[in-house]
């Protein structure tokens, strides 16, 4: 092996010593803002609720969490990535949520054929394909902070690929999965459900996030939070305190 | 349309349109004056140094004529110069030369008058004062042209033109017909200088900007090919070629265009690049990337490489340790993912200042974006009115009910499901003038539904038909 390749390495795993392992992480103090979402790790997060809309999850609060959690991380040098295939981003959404746009790649993979995203998440195979490409391109990056992708369909091997490129480049790779995904195998290293719940306020909205899967562990803990939907301020619900201190702080 | 400037006595007109000078306005006319004269035309602030950007770009592009371009060397700079020696010929003689420039000028919408002399006092005398359009001054004719017209065109200053005029001195013919000994004793030096240049008499220096030399490699083959493994061999080598060009004369590439010919047809694709790249096997990757979505199909005959935009390289200190999220690896990204799904692919965002929910971002390919921040910046202005995280394309039909005429809605049926509405906030009006294309008219509403899932719709108020635009996913 040449001197370049040892340097190649051992920079790799230097950079890798930082790095929490997944069975460290607390579900609570990520969603508070306590500790940051650890790096090297693919996390799912499972739309889930019931009634019309369960199916893909439409209106459950599952990317309006996700973008809490990973406005966090914006604070780290880098770019965040959307693969966005049904061009349903809304830009003005993202940064109410305070993503920084100008450090935001969106990436859309043509899906000409397909004209009724709104109604059915099929992607056209080729575009299918280009998504999971540019997916694992972004996460094998050590330019990127994270990923956030919703992926309808995702098989064992592909899962594993995106595991190793997060692994391997120390970004995170954040995705939105239906309802439908949660009896199958995965190679994440967090599977997360996301229920909606009764609301407070027209502001705030209350959702509750079950850790379903931990690498190395089984079901985790439950965590209720409440989320501006204004600002996209998260706090974790304490099951002591006044449930009405965050409408007030909000001014709602 | 007007363009104005701020002059010590207020906001004075430099320039306007014909439909604005049909109207009465005039130069230097004050803006108030002429907002009375033309009230719903454009009205913009005149900017000097665009004009001569414009200027520049124009003069790239007279290339085509001769080698040979620059500014004319006044301030402000008004008018190309073209050192067309030896080229005239090509286009077969100076008249029909000036009628093509001229053609192909129009052809762009622009008007332009054109000159040819043996003198560029001469040339810029008789195009801006002969009032013809295409004049060709034989040799040896220049003072029998110039002698008819104005002392202005002597391109002097106004203090020298101003006592000309005192002196009754109106015709460049009687100055020439003074002795030159008293026009030297009498006069500012500059006036013997610019009869002189317009005369011959003395050279006048033009800095005539050279094209840089292209950096381009070239290979034909002796038999039309089709074998796409050895086409992509060929045009490895002479993307190689093209860097260590580059590498040479320290400059680096920020777009390379690959042209596969045969006979008449061509085949061009093109790589862009976040930052300018000196390397064989970075421009090679990417342009591997892309070549995989191109059929070759026919055969080709020839293949050429060019380095199109040049750019001087960046030095960057290297570090034993690189950090993560540096800007050139998040560059390589982008790069590689525009090269293989294209710029329409990947996306800068950006918010727009306009209340039209559809028009308010605008996606810029991300691959235009030279600069990549390092430093978060988390100051972005925030939109006024709450927004969901996903908006459709197309804002899908549903089927809704308001218990009150124009109230909020109480259910809505979307993908075969009833969707029983607990709580809803709105109205939020939002129209567009009727001036706009598509003029909307619609009454928003965030929606929370019994299993406590939130929507956005909206009614239009012209028909009465709910809209389901977004949802809070």
């Amino acid at each position: 092996m040449s001197k370049r390749h040892q340097l190649r390495e051992l920079r790799r795993r230097l950079q890798q010593t930082g790095t929490a392992a997944p069975s460290n992480c607390h579900l609570g103090a990520i969603l508070a803002g306590r500790q940051p979402l650890p790096a090297g790790t693919v996390f799912e997060w499972v739309a889930g609720g019931t009634g019309g809309g369960a199916e893909n999850g439409r209106g459950g609060g599952t990317v309006q969490l996700v973008l809490s959690v990973v406005r966090r991380l914006m604070r780290e040098p880098g770019e965040l990535v959307i693969v966005d295939p049904n061009r349903e981003c809304y830009p003005p959404g993202l940064s109410q949520a305070g993503i920084d746009l100008t450090r935001t790649v969106v990436i859309r993979p043509d899906t000409a054929s397909n004209t009724a995203s709104n109604t059915t998440s099929s992607i056209p195979a080729n575009a299918a394909a280009d998504m999971l490409w540019a997916l694992e391109q972004t996460l094998r990056s050590r330019g990127v902070i994270a990923a956030v992708c919703r992926l309808d369909r995702l098989d064992a091997v592909a899962s594993r690929r995106l595991q190793l490129a997060v692994e391997r480049s120390g970004s995170r790779a954040l995705l939105i999965r239906p309802a439908a995904c949660r009896p199958l195998p995965t190679w994440a290293d967090v599977r997360i459900l996301v229920t909606p719940l009764p609301s407070l306020t027209a502001q705030v909205r209350r959702l509750r996030a079950d850790v379903l899967h931990r690498r190395g562990q089984g079901p985790g803990e439950t965590v209720e939070v409440e989320l501006c939907d204004a600002t996209g301020d998260v706090r974790v619900v304490s099951q002591l305190a006044d449930p009405t201190c965050l409408p007030a702080a909000v001014g709602a | 349309m007007v363009l104005f400037h701020e002059a010590r006595n207020g906001l004075r007109v430099v320039a306007c349109s014909r439909s604005a000078m049909a109207a009465g306005v005039r130069r230097d006319m004050p803006l108030a004056e002429a907002r009375t004269l033309v009230g719903d035309g454009r009205f913009d602030q005149h900017d000097p140094s665009a004009d001569c950007e414009a200027l520049h770009e124009l003069g790239e592009w007279c290339r085509r004529y001769t080698p040979s371009v620059a500014l004319e060397p006044m301030t402000p700079a008004e008018s190309l110069v073209l050192d067309t020696t030896g080229c005239d010929h090509l286009h077969g003689g100076e008249g029909p030369m000036l009628v093509r420039i001229l053609d192909e000028f129009s052809g762009q919408g622009l008007s332009a008058r054109a000159a040819v002399a043996d003198t560029l006092g001469a040339a810029w005398a008789v195009v801006h004062f002969s009032g013809e359009t295409a004049v060709v001054v034989g040799s040896g004719e220049s003072i029998d042209v110039l002698s008819p017209l104005p002392v202005e065109s002597l391109r002097l200053p106004s203090e020298i033109v101003g006592t000309l005029r005192e002196l009754d001195l109106r015709t460049v013919g009687q100055l020439l017909a003074l002795p030159r000994d008293s026009l030297r004793s009498r006069f500012d030096p500059l006036l013997l200088k610019r009869i002189d240049q317009a005369t011959g008499r003395v050279p006048e220096a033009v800095a005539f900007e050279h094209a840089p030399q292209p950096i381009v490699a070239m290979w034909e083959f002796e038999h039309p090919v089709s074998e796409r493994a050895w086409i992509c061999v060929m045009l490895q080598r002479l993307v190689d070629d093209v860097a260590s060009q580059l590498a040479e004369r320290f400059l680096g590439t920020v777009a390379l265009e690959c042209r596969l010919l045969h006979r008449q047809q061509c085949r061009a694709v093109t790589v862009g690049l976040v930052r300018p790249t000196a390397s064989g096997a970075h421009l090679w990757a990417l342009l591997e990337l892309k070549l995989e979505r191109v059929p070759f199909g026919d055969e080709v005959s020839r293949l050429q490489v060019e380095a199109t935009v040049l750019q001087p390289l960046r030095e960057r200190q290297t570090t034993l340790i690189d950090s993560p999220g540096s800007p050139d690896e998040a560059a390589d990204l982008i790069e590689r993912l525009t090269s293989r799904l294209g710029e329409a692919t990947v996306l800068r965002p950006e918010c727009v200042d306009d209340h039209q929910p559809e028009r308010a971002f605008r996606m810029r390919p991300a691959i235009r974006d030279r600069l990549i921040l390092t430093a978060p910046d988390l100051s972005a202005v925030r939109p006024p009115h709450v927004r969901p995280p996903s908006v459709w394309r197309e804002p899908c039909r549903v089927v809704a009910v308001s218990m009150v005429p124009d109230g909020p809605p109480v259910r809505f049926r979307w993908q075969g499901c009833d969707h029983q509405i607990v709580r809803s906030w709105g109205p939020e009006r939002i129209e567009t003038g009727w001036w706009r294309e598509g003029q909307i008219l619609r009454d928003y509403y965030r929606v929370e539904t019994a299993q406590w899932r939130r929507f956005w719709l909206f009614r239009d108020r012209s028909t009465g038909e709910w809209f389901l635009q977004g949802s809070f996913d």
